[in-house]
């Protein structure tokens, strides 16, 4: 129903909703849940006339829906948690519905009893002989619907809770209870060929069933009682638990390393290999190559999901501020790892809140400046090599740059004032920062962009702004595409490899005499008007016996959340993507390190994490005071 | 002997030698049994953890228990063996100088270790068994052992923490 905000009102969806509103009067009638049967009945009057044509659809009348919808669940949700709604709440809204309803329109609103066996679409195939036999056998459960807590965000255990839901509580969320796909699987057609039965972790198999039914009933408004029919692209899911798809991807990775391994020895016992044999190898790692493609997969969804909630986010943030903003979407069915689908939620929210916030300006302001009054953001979506890349951008007022230099003036930070835009626009993810005169309830507490930037780094990501003064800013998010994999640059210390996440590399150099300096009785680097901690890692990972000579040194400069190092090392191997494998699988985590992963020969590298190793290396730094102090330092 | 194996009347027990003394282990927790070849070190970990093996894909951790309770001499050559347990869905890699036999032994026959007469703390082992190809093998609760504080193979608050 967001969807419409972007002007596309859709006949089948409306109808959709109707129903929905409908069969939750209908089965809240038959369980007894007086408070959702009232208000479920106005609000279906309501959007009876509305799909009757004799209801206009504006701005009024959606805000209107939306209230009802969350009154639904709030209804819900009181029922759950075993107390009583909020009455007078929930009869004023009803009155407010009603007040819109045209008397002369009849609904049907006779309770739905078992016997009734109507054609089209009234009975959503609840009472098709299928169901019956699942009525029968759970009487018991019935009598007490609400006492047993819906298994809705767990795995679902007991069965004949499962068959009573006929799917509506599972999984439902805060979000609008129409717009949830496991509640109903109704709205799953329509607009997006993307969004189905959603997610794979789920392992409420029995609680699908009805709502699969559901869906195959109502899939198509006129069509009766034919079975899944294929008007609308229907993607035919299967629930997988996670846990298995990890497995078979951990397998698949195995296969390559195997494969690799095979094509060294098979070469090892004679070069050039016979023909056939040669041939076959490449055959192998072909169609490893696909296998490894499909494995990863099985766990991608369309980032869609993460979308779906923004046109609401947009619109509330909007109102409350008094502004006009049109948001479009674009990119829905890019898809991205399901583990990333929930870390992404939180920066997305943020920085639409930003934008609506403090980038687009009043509707009078927008009109003075010769803009339409209704600002603009585009959130898009689209993969490229091995990432997927995100933008979030407004065509608001853009950032001001001397605010920005103020703030960083203010918290003593040393900008030189001829910084370049990108400088300037990194400030704003420093911790405490931001530019806001008030705090608001919406943004300005100044704990936000640094929180994004840290939850994008934590899943390998990052986060870049353009931005310019008067036309507005574009947020950049670039993910890897799924969690396991990280694009890394492998380094090494004598004989063993390690691997530095590519997302936190700032800068690779060799170390001049100009570059040692001494910080307290610390070496440190001097590098781009920065003090880098050294972080020997040969002598911290007990390679080495000492620290190597710092002059002539290769050195990896890296920084992540604040913490900057200078990672001391022997040689650069080259970029690679890695599988991580995590050390506290069987292990424990070990400081300095962030998991490991099996190169193609099979041996290990250790994954280093930029972030601790800073502290680490303070620890073995201060022990070393002496012989530091002891180098030339500038 | 107050070591819960109530379970069974008798268990297998797979027998390794440490330096010059057999010890013995229930056969349910051996994944497998490996020759030692080398292990990729760690940093800042114990010494008696060697490193870590990749194992099929798996990454997991060795240890030689030899230097942790000074028993015989660690060395690692063509006979070194590794077994490979699995403890409570983990892995791990014990490095021990031989693998003998799997021997049944009935726990009511075990005796009770005095204290202080064997290298490993008397709480982490069921007792004495006698085998008639062995003479005296000490019967070690692995799991006891590989869980324990002291030897901090798993770090249970900080992997809560991580979760």
């Amino acid at each position: 129903m967001s969807s419409w905000e972007l002007g596309r009102a859709d006949a089948d969806v409306l109808s959709a909703i109707f129903r929905a509103a409908h069969s939750i009067k209908g089965s809240s009638g038959v369980f007894g849940i007086d408070g959702l049967t009232t208000l479920a009945h106005a609000f279906e009057s309501l959007l009876d006339d509305a799909r009757n044509d004799e209801l206009l659809i504006d701005q009024t009348q959606l805000d209107l829906w939306l209230q009802a919808i969350d009154m639904l669940q709030a209804v819900l949700d009181a029922y759950r948690a075993q107390q009583e709604p909020d009455w007078a709440a929930v009869n004023l809204l009803v009155e407010q519905l009603e007040s819109w309803h045209k008397p002369t329109q009849e609904v049907n609103n006779k309770p739905l009893g078992f016997a009734e066996e109507n054609t089209l679409d009234d009975d959503f195939g609840f009472f098709d002989t299928d169901f019956d036999t699942n009525f029968d056998t759970d009487d018991d459960a019935r009598s007490t619907p609400l006492s047993e807590p819906p298994a809705a965000n767990t795995d679902q255990t007991a069965a004949t809770d499962e068959d009573n839901d006929f799917g509506f509580f599972a999984e439902l969320d805060e979000q609008a209870l129409i717009v949830d796909e496991d509640a109903f699987g109704l709205f799953d057609d329509a607009e997006t060929t993307w969004s189905s039965a959603d997610d794979t972790a789920s392992s409420a198999d029995s609680a699908s069933q009805p709502s699969e039914l559901l869906q195959a009933r109502t899939s198509t408004p006129n069509d009766s009682q034919v079975g899944i029919s294929a008007s609308h692209t229907e993607t035919k899911t299967i629930r997988v638990d996670v846990a298995k798809i990890d497995e078979l991807v951990n397998l698949v990775g195995e296969l390559v390393i195997t494969q690799s391994m095979l094509q060294r020895s098979s070469h090892a016992l004679a070069d050039p290999l016979p023909e056939d044999h040669e041939n076959n190898l490449a055959l192998l790692e072909r169609h490893l190559r696909d296998l490894k493609q499909v494995s990863l997969s099985l766990r991608m969804m369309p980032v869609g999901f993460v979308f779906e909630r923004l046109p609401r986010l947009v619109r509330e943030t909007a109102n409350q501020l008094g502004k006009r903003v049109k948001l479009t979407l674009s990119g829905e069915t890019t898809e991205i790892d399901k583990g990333m689908v929930e870390r992404l939620i939180d920066p997305l929210t943020h920085i639409l809140r930003n934008s609506v916030d403090h980038g687009i300006e009043l509707p009078e302001v927008r009109r003075q400046l010769g803009k339409s009054e209704a600002g603009h953001i585009e959130v898009s979506a689209r993969q490229r090599g091995s990432n997927i890349y995100i933008s979030i951008s407004d065509d608001g007022a853009g950032l001001d740059r001397e605010k920005i230099l103020a703030k960083a003036a203010n918290m003593e930070l040393s900008i030189p004032p001829n910084a370049p835009d990108e400088q300037i626009w990194g400030l704003i993810f420093r911790s405490g920062f931001s530019t806001a005169k008030t705090v608001s309830a919406v943004s300005g507490r100044g704990v936000g962009m640094d929180v994004v930037k840290q939850n994008l780094e934590a899943i390998g990501g990052s986060v870049h702004v353009r931005s310019a003064a008067g036309q507005g800013s574009t947020f950049e998010l670039i993910l890897p595409l799924t969690l396991s994999i990280v694009d890394g640059m492998v380094i090494a210390c004598k004989q063993q490899w390690f691997v530095l996440p590519l997302s936190l590399i700032v800068e690779t150099m060799q170390v001049e005499h100009h570059h040692i300096a001494t910080v307290g009785n610390q070496a440190v680097i001097k590098a781009r008007g920065e003090y880098w901690p050294i972080a020997y890692l040969g002598y911290l990972m007990d390679i080495d016996s000492e620290p190597v000579a710092l002059e002539h040194a290769l050195v990896v400069l890296t920084e992540t959340n604040g913490k900057r190092a200078a990672v001391v090392v022997d040689d650069m191997v080259g970029e690679q993507q890695v599988v991580i494998k995590s050390l506290e699988r069987h292990f424990r985590p070990v400081s300095g390190l962030s998991g490991a992963t099996i190169m193609g020969d099979g041996t290990i590298a250790y994954i280093l994490d930029p972030e601790t190793l800073p502290d680490m290396a303070q620890q073995t730094n201060t022990s070393l005071n002496k012989s530091m102090l002891n180098e030339p330092s500038s | 002997m107050n070591q819960a194996v109530d379970a069974h009347q008798s268990t297998e027990f797979l027998c390794f030698r440490l330096g010059s003394e057999q010890y013995g282990l229930d056969i349910l927790n051996v994944r497998e049994i490996k020759t030692y070849e080398g292990v990729t070190p760690l940093a800042k970990v114990p010494k008696f953890i060697k490193g870590v093996i990749n194992l099929r894909g798996e990454i997991v951790p060795v240890v030689d228990l030899r230097l942790k309770f000074e028993v015989g001499e660690a060395t690692y050559n063509e006979y070194t063996i590794v077994i490979i347990l699995q403890i409570e869905g983990r892995l791990v890699g014990i490095v021990v100088d031989e693998v003998s036999d799997v021997i049944h032994f009935n726990m009511s026959q075990v005796k009770p270790a005095p204290t202080f007469s064997t290298a490993l703390d008397v709480s982490y082992l069921y007792g004495l068994g006698a085998s008639d190809e062995h003479g005296m093998v000490i019967l070690i609760n692995i799991t006891r052992l590989v869980t324990s504080e002291e030897l901090a193979l798993f770090d249970q608050q900080v992997a809560n923490k991580q979760e």
